[in-house]
């Protein structure tokens, strides 16, 4: 083993990876047990850290987690616990779009949304998921962010979009009724100026999915809102601050019907 | 069945030594969508995720937001809770982690920080949380962890797990080369672990 790999244990049990670094210790620890079990152990490690450092939140949070929980269901559990199974391995990787799209039990639970999906495909470019990690030891949410768990849906559908050169794409999984929009080099926004991600909601138009943070780099931000009931979605250059409504013409355009 | 699987036996780590309610069974229940359940262990943990969330986004009304977030996370993930990985605790700790850390780097993606290494800082909110909350046990076992710990390895494991950095941010606020931030942050969270005694 890459002495170097292993040493980013402990780097990547405390977050301390770059999502690059994330994705490719991941990979590192689909085959290396020792690893798994270090991550772990480090992990609870520093969880004892936050013993020193405890503050109540305010009490109005209390209610507001509770009255959201109310209206939240809950995932349903994984089907299989076996934590090294090899067919989960690659079952998220290299189903085709149909297989994505049909045979997944979350997928199946919601409306099927393949064919419109494919009916946009002469607007946009749409491609299957194919190339993220679906680490098998790694599918619970301790490991994953937020968004890695939109990237990596049983459900989840790309459509991408050229940009100045460079690709975007919105990842959107229904199940979870979240999108997240993905750029290997956003380009920077004019001076005083912000993109804003709005998503396309039935009845209500365009509704802000809040900002992408400014950058020249590689961006992953999670959409506001309820991805799964949006039809679409766009992007638009606004004041630096946002705006409540485009005032502008889109600058992208993504189909989700 | 998944569920049973799922019961945890009683959490033993350290960590919650002094939690009392049973975290792996109040998880259980709320994974059977029992609110009341979810309750109580949002009582019986909110001090010590919501800690851990601000000292890493240190904006209380964004810190607010990232708790609830993680609260939110852990409602709709508590189905999947698997204790082989992990206690109830540490588990919650990492989503609340994940997601406070997530929120500092997406706002510095469009602002780039001016970053300057607070060890003075540190150190007295450290000292001044400490006297808001009682003492406890496991708090006191943290400390005497932590002392064990060089004053090199503290540093790139306080900034990594409580400042939010990454290695490659820690080298550069320490002056130390890439690979040595890599290695102290491990060697403290090894010597941290054996110390704590932490079972996974």
């Amino acid at each position: 083993m890459n002495p170097d790999t292993h040493a980013l244990a402990g780097a990547y049990a405390v977050n301390a990876v770059t999502d690059e670094e994330s994705r490719s210790f991941e990979a590192h620890l689909e085959v290396c047990a020792d690893c798994r079990a270090e991550v772990t152990e480090l992990r609870a490690a520093a969880a004892a850290l936050a013993a020193d450092v405890e503050l109540p939140p305010p009490p109005a949070l209390r209610n507001s987690v509770l009255s959201a929980i109310a209206q939240t269901r809950q995932l349903p559990p994984l089907p299989v616990t076996e934590p090294a199974d090899p067919t989960a391995a690659t079952a998220g990787s290299t189903g085709s779009r149909a297989t994505a799209g049909t045979t997944d039990d979350l997928a199946t639970r919601r409306r099927p949304r393949l064919r419109p999906w494919l009916a946009a495909a002469a607007a946009a470019a749409v491609l299957a998921v194919g190339t993220l990690i679906w680490s098998p030891w790694n599918d619970g949410p301790a490991q994953l962010t937020a968004t890695e768990q939109v990237l990596q849906a049983p459900d989840a559908q790309r459509v991408e979009q050229p940009m100045n050169g460079s690709e975007i794409a919105i990842v959107r999984s229904p199940a979870r009724g979240q999108a997240v929009f993905v750029a290997d080099a956003m380009p920077a926004a004019p001076a005083g100026k912000a993109y804003q991600l709005w998503l396309d909601l039935p009845g209500r138009g365009l509704v802000s999915a809040g900002l992408i943070p400014a950058s020249g780099a590689a961006v992953t931000v999670m959409l506001d809102g309820d991805a799964a009931a949006a039809t679409g979605a766009g992007i638009t250059l606004e004041p630096a601050a946002g705006s409540e409504a485009p005032t502008s013409d889109p600058v992208a355009l993504f189909s989700f019907t | 069945m998944v569920f049973m699987a799922a019961v945890g036996p009683e959490d033993e780590s350290s960590s919650t030594a002094a939690m009392g309610p049973d975290l792996g069974r109040l998880l259980t229940r709320s994974a059977r969508g029992d609110e009341a359940a979810f309750a109580e262990l949002y009582d019986a943990t909110a001090a010590r995720l919501h800690g851990l969330v601000v000292r890493v986004v240190r904006d209380r009304a964004q810190s607010e937001e990232v708790t609830q977030e993680a609260y939110l996370d852990i409602w709709r993930h508590c189905t999947r809770f698997d204790p082989s990985r992990g206690s109830p605790l540490a588990w919650m700790l990492t989503i609340a982690h994940r997601k406070a850390v997530d929120r500092v780097r997406s706002a510095e993606a469009s602002k780039a920080r001016e970053v300057t290494y607070e060890s003075t800082t540190i150190e007295r909110e450290h000292d001044t949380t400490l006297e808001k909350v009682e003492t406890r046990l496991d708090q006191q076992r943290v400390r005497r962890a932590l002392d064990s710990l060089t004053e090199t390895q503290r540093g790139a494991v306080e900034l990594a797990y409580l400042g939010g950095h990454t290695h490659t941010e820690v080298a550069a606020l320490l002056g130390i080369p890439l690979g040595t931030a890599k290695t102290r942050i491990r060697d403290g969270l090894i010597r941290l672990r054996d110390t704590l005694e932490v079972t996974a």
